[in-house]
């Protein structure tokens, strides 16, 4: 059928002329450029006014109280909040993104997207992309000890396919030659903080997808290891992609099976295979903290409820519950018994005294069949929550609406140090780019001003001997 | 910079156009759209070439303004007090056809006409429908099985095919 509709398309798409263009469209862009930046100019240097003169907006970071701990939530930053590079937060806690305000391209950068780090004495500060929906936890993903964030592509980084940023000098490295590469996947983080699985795409795409390869890279020396062969990969599986053992000497690494559905892999440190394990399309490696803290077991979500190819109705009621396979054979094994989850889609971030705690992903209304469930434009909103051994669920952390993705410190999630004051954003410091163009804003009224209080004096001047 | 921005449009004109019209199915609004991209493209044209090839992010531009003024559409209706002019086929020529297929069209979801206009007259491979969608390649599969599951029954019966 599809010969007869290509023909006419073809027929139908004769019938349209070239469009009428006022020959206007490239002053109209430029000057919808210029307009919004003015107007952010005005918002920026009017809040900064209200924040000078209104008292309890405080131009300090709000530090979190006693000894650091995940906070109960977190509050959207400003759209100039300040960037790593130029104010590193040091070690974070949370790291955070989605649609929600100062979480966007903002009138001073309409392109790109951004992602909010959380440093342990509550300073946010932004990471800057070129690409508007990359996700914490699955594109970009903060590093077990919370010092270093590792991403494809970074604004203003270096170049490299993999750019590990350090959150207490601002300073990014970039690992692997060539431009940043667009749909890079970075799958887990070792366990110490010195090692990335990366998940690298390798040439054009194929009717099935991109063609990739996991590759270990190691920070310090900058060594590469590939892990296993080349095969076609599923975007949309970055949830549940890969985790480390606790103590780092092996990985479990997932790829689409033949039969469409997942095999999981399992490899020691120098990425030697140990076992493969046919998963069915209703299990998923559980995220990235899938180990069990004794690394003897590797955590499953099992899927009660619609599968693959579901709409909006079906994912909402999905039942998420967990099991478990032996990490040293791949078999099944017993593990403890965790409540059932309700959600869209839930991916495990990892475990605090017997408890697994994961993110839970609701849904858009206008979600299509088939969407990515951990997608950035399908999802509206995630929260953090435990699921105990005696059944109970409890959520840890609720970010407001318009936070689609989020990652926490393993060492902090280690120790349970959950209930944290929810720290305020600072209005102040600004991105340079920002205060820059504010204060070119208001250098104009201001040499306005100055040449009319010249004009006045000047004239009164020049009047002064006629009254005499 | 201006210049290498009016040589992109007067090269790719006419086959931007096509591609509104048959996301659209309205002359009027396919100029729009078409207008609307471009303005949103030379707003942004530094970054666009320093990507390289200028029609990915334009395809994608395009995409996801039709998607948005989909969405926005309650604002656009307009109510009159005579039923709209449908096409009515009469199985004698191809005007009838290809009328009865852009009626078909226009009543697919947004993002199912945005599929099949980028995969059979664009001519795009699933995975760079994908990306220009910004969504899975299964997405995509399945988008694409709805879309010609919708058109089936007006394909068959004017185009003579039987699958």
């Amino acid at each position: 059928m599809t010969a007869p509709l290509r023909a006419t398309l073809r027929e139908l798409g004769e019938r349209m002329p070239p469009a009428r263009l006022p020959g206007t469209a490239w002053r109209q862009g430029r000057r919808q450029r210029r307009r919004g930046r003015i107007v952010a100019a005005v918002v920026v240097a009017l809040l900064c006014v209200t924040a000078a003169v209104v008292p309890g907006l405080h131009a300090e970071p709000g530090p979190a109280a006693g000894v650091p701990a995940i906070p109960r939530g977190v509050e959207l930053p400003y759209f100039w909040q300040a960037t790593v590079d130029m104010a590193p937060p040091g070690q974070a806690g949370v790291l955070f993104g989605g649609d929600g305000w100062g979480l966007t391209g903002d009138p001073f950068e309409q392109e790109g997207g951004k992602l909010a780090v959380v440093g342990r004495d509550g300073t946010y500060r932004m990471l800057r992309y070129p690409d508007d929906m990359l996700r914490a936890g699955q594109d970009v993903r903060l590093s077990p000890d919370g010092n270093l964030v590792a991403q494809s592509m970074l604004t203003g980084g270096p170049p490299g396919w993999l750019v590990v940023t350090d959150l207490r000098t601002g300073r990014s490295r970039g690992y692997g030659e060539g431009a940043p590469a667009c749909c890079f996947e970075i799958a887990a983080w070792r366990p110490d903080s010195g090692a990335v699985l990366v998940l690298h795409n390798i040439g054009d795409f194929g009717e099935s997808g991109r063609s990739a390869q996991y590759i270990l890279v190691d920070l310090a020396g900058g060594t590469q290891t590939p892990v296993d062969d080349i095969f076609a990969r599923d975007p949309v599986a970055s949830a549940w992609v890969a985790a480390f053992a606790p103590d780092g000497r092996g990985f479990v690494a997932t790829r689409p099976a033949a039969d469409g559905g997942t095999e999981l892999r399992a490899y020691d440190h120098t990425g030697r295979r140990l076992w493969t394990r046919t998963l069915t399309a209703r299990q998923r490696l559980a995220g990235a903290g899938a180990y069990t803290p004794d690394g003897a077991g590797v955590a499953l979500l099992n899927i009660d409820g619609c599968a693959t190819g579901c709409g909006r109705d079906e994912l909402t009621a999905r039942r998420w519950q967990v099991s478990y396979l032996d990490a040293a054979t791949g078999e099944d094994r017993s593990g403890p018994a965790l409540p059932v989850v309700t959600g869209a889609a839930v991916r495990a971030l990892g475990w605090h005294d017997g408890a697994l705690v994961v993110v839970r992903h609701e849904l858009e209304d206008d979600v299509l069949s088939g969407d990515d469930e951990t997608g950035w434009t399908p999802t509206r909103h995630v929260s953090v929550l435990t699921l105990r051994p005696d059944g109970t669920v409890a959520v840890v952390l609720d970010p407001p609406d318009g936070v689609t993705s989020i990652d926490i410190a393993q060492d902090l999630l280690r120790d349970g140090r959950f209930g944290g004051p929810v720290p305020d954003p600072a209005v102040l410091p600004a991105r340079w780019s920002v205060l820059a163009q504010v204060s070119l804003c208001l250098l104009v009224p201001l040499l306005v001003v100055a040449a009319a209080v010249v004009a006045i004096v000047r004239a009164v001047r020049r009047r002064r001997p006629a009254v005499r | 910079m201006e210049d290498s921005f009016n040589a992109y449009v007067s090269g790719r004109l006419a086959a931007l156009s096509r591609m509104a019209y048959l996301l659209c199915g309205d002359r009027h609004a396919a100029e729009d759209l078409v207008q609307v991209t471009l303005v949103k493209v030379a707003r942004h044209w530094e970054r666009v070439i320093a990507g390289g090839d200028p029609d990915p992010y334009v395809r994608r531009a395009m995409v996801s303004q039709h998607v948005s003024l989909w969405r926005r559409r309650w604002r656009l209706v307009q109510l009159t007090d005579q039923p709209p002019d449908r096409p009515v086929p009469d199985g004698t020529d191809h005007l009838t056809t290809a009328l009865a297929v852009q009626a078909a069209l226009a009543k697919l979801p947004p993002r199912q006409r945005a599929v099949v206009v980028l995969r059979f007259f664009e001519d795009l491979t699933e995975a760079a429908t994908a990306e220009a969608m910004r969504c899975s390649v299964s997405t995509v599969k399945s988008q694409t099985r709805d879309a010609l599951a919708a058109l089936r029954p007006q394909l068959v019966s004017l185009l003579g095919v039987t699958s």
